[in-house]
């Protein structure tokens, strides 16, 4: 380096500074099975988990490059400039004009963003499967790949494991689950959508049954059942979106019980399966004010596109 | 049109014969060419921001990447070989900071956007991964806030170590 006694900042326009620190980016390699293509934007998104630890590196970088001079400072607390980065850095928001039109702080979202498409409530603690284990009465069986019914995918092109109930009821339960984290409660004005997601099937041999119940933690309920017929293997998507609570009331828990068993009593695991558990906030969508349940069957050659 | 040349004049009055299709790689050059018409090899184009020095840099540059394909438009690819700079890219920025600035400066006067991203991405490298202090201390910045508010940004900010 050689000595010099000025500093070449003062030389750039302050579009330019900015252009340099949003060159400032740490990222994982682009590979298949660890991102989605929304070929709609032409832009991905990684897994959260695999995306998070390269956020925060990078914005810990930028964090020190604030307290480096008042200059820098200015620019680092602008919202148009982490709004950019966001953008940049692949940080899904989702509906962004809502977003901003409700003043959310992109800085904050950054590397802990709860709307990412990929964030799951449900694993923010339990990310080993022993943990995730737990939470299954012990009549239920893990299966990697699903047994009994077509193949399903996750949205990064990858087979999904999924637990198998059995003759006896075979339960799921969460008790408590926190919707926002420490920090977060800003979220509140915006009136988020809470969002549950969870894939079911049957298998080909034997007929069987499922209930799911959510419990928010100020009294309102969700109650959905369904019955497999013989022969029916496919997945079946059904989404939760809990979007009418009282404005700037939304419920600060909810407890989850998803039940399954097979309708033949057979020894074994011939049960409802269950796959994809998923409880996220998302931010609405226009004019959405009605709660919403919806069903999608997964066909079988429904296979995500990995670039 | 291979081999046909203008003339780009620097700040301080020297006069460089360029290819046409080596200097279209900046888009500013590209839009006079377009809107004056210019075709005439007598034309002189002056670039009253650059300094012959930083010019002949810059045509050195965009006569390496001359055969280079056009840079994606879309998100995603820029963005699959971010933190790449290719070795020949790297020796040709191997200078003084004072330099590194002035080739940021004219890539953007210019619009070359090739060159303007590498040369960030150089500046970014030096700053990615060192303390506040050593950032200072790379580019002669003064620290010009007071020992308080340095205190206030550092408690602002410990939201994020916690995980």
């Amino acid at each position: 380096m050689t000595a010099n006694s000025v500093n070449p900042f003062d030389c750039l326009p302050d579009e330019l500074i900015e252009y340099i620190f949003f060159a400032i980016i740490y990222s994982p390699p682009v590979e298949p099975y660890n991102h989605v293509n929304n070929i709609a934007s032409s832009t991905f998104y990684f897994s959260h988990s695999l995306h998070e630890p390269y956020l925060r590196h990078t914005y810990k970088d930028l964090t020190s490059l604030e307290l480096v001079c008042r200059r820098f400072y200015n620019l680092l607390r602008s919202s148009t400039f982490w709004l950019q980065k966001c953008h940049r850095d692949h940080v899904a928001i989702g509906n962004e004009p809502l977003a901003i039109s409700t003043g959310i702080d992109f800085r904050r979202l950054y590397f802990s963003n709860p709307f990412h498409p990929d964030y799951n409530l449900l694993n923010l603690n339990n990310s080993n499967q022993d943990q995730v284990n737990q939470f299954w009465t012990p009549n239920v069986s893990r299966e990697e790949t699903p047994v009994g019914s077509d193949l399903l995918y996750d949205e990064f092109g990858l087979v999904s494991s999924c637990y198998a109930t059995s003759y006896a009821w075979g339960q799921y339960q969460r008790d408590n689950v926190q919707l926002l984290r420490k920090g977060e409660e800003k979220l509140i004005s915006i009136n988020p959508v809470i969002e549950f997601t969870v894939c079911v099937a049957g298998r080909w041999d034997c007929s069987s049954i499922c209930n799911l119940e959510l419990c928010f933690s100020n009294g309102h309920e969700w109650k959905y059942q369904r019955s497999f017929s013989n022969g029916d293997c496919q997945w079946h998507r059904l989404i939760y979106r809990y979007v009418n609570y009282r404005p700037n009331e939304m419920p600060s828990h909810v407890s989850i019980i998803l039940k399954g068993k097979d309708q033949r009593f057979w020894a074994g695991n011939y049960g409802a399966k269950f796959a994809q558990i998923k409880l996220r906030l998302a931010l609405r969508q226009e004019n959405e004010t009605e709660n919403q349940e919806f069903e999608e069957t997964m066909l079988n050659s429904h296979i995500p596109h990995v670039a | 049109m291979a081999g046909h040349k203008i003339k780009l004049q620097s700040s301080d009055g020297d006069t460089f014969d360029v290819e046409v299709e080596i200097a279209k790689q900046s888009a500013t050059i590209k839009t006079m060419l377009e809107d004056l018409g210019m075709d005439e090899e007598e034309d002189v184009i002056p670039l009253p921001n650059v300094n012959s020095a930083i010019l002949k840099k810059v045509i050195q540059w965009a006569t390496h990447h001359k055969d280079d394909p056009p840079p994606p438009e879309d998100d995603e690819n820029r963005e699959k070989n971010t933190n790449d700079i290719s070795s020949w890219d790297q020796d040709f920025l191997k200078v003084d900071q004072g330099t590194l600035f002035e080739l940021i400066l004219a890539a953007n006067y210019l619009d070359i956007k090739g060159l303007l991203d590498v040369t960030c991405k150089t500046v970014a490298n030096m700053i990615k991964g060192k303390t506040p202090e050593e950032i200072r201390r790379t580019f002669n910045i003064k620290n010009d806030f007071t020992p308080q508010e340095e205190e206030q940004i550092k408690k602002e900010n410990e939201w994020c170590e916690e995980k």
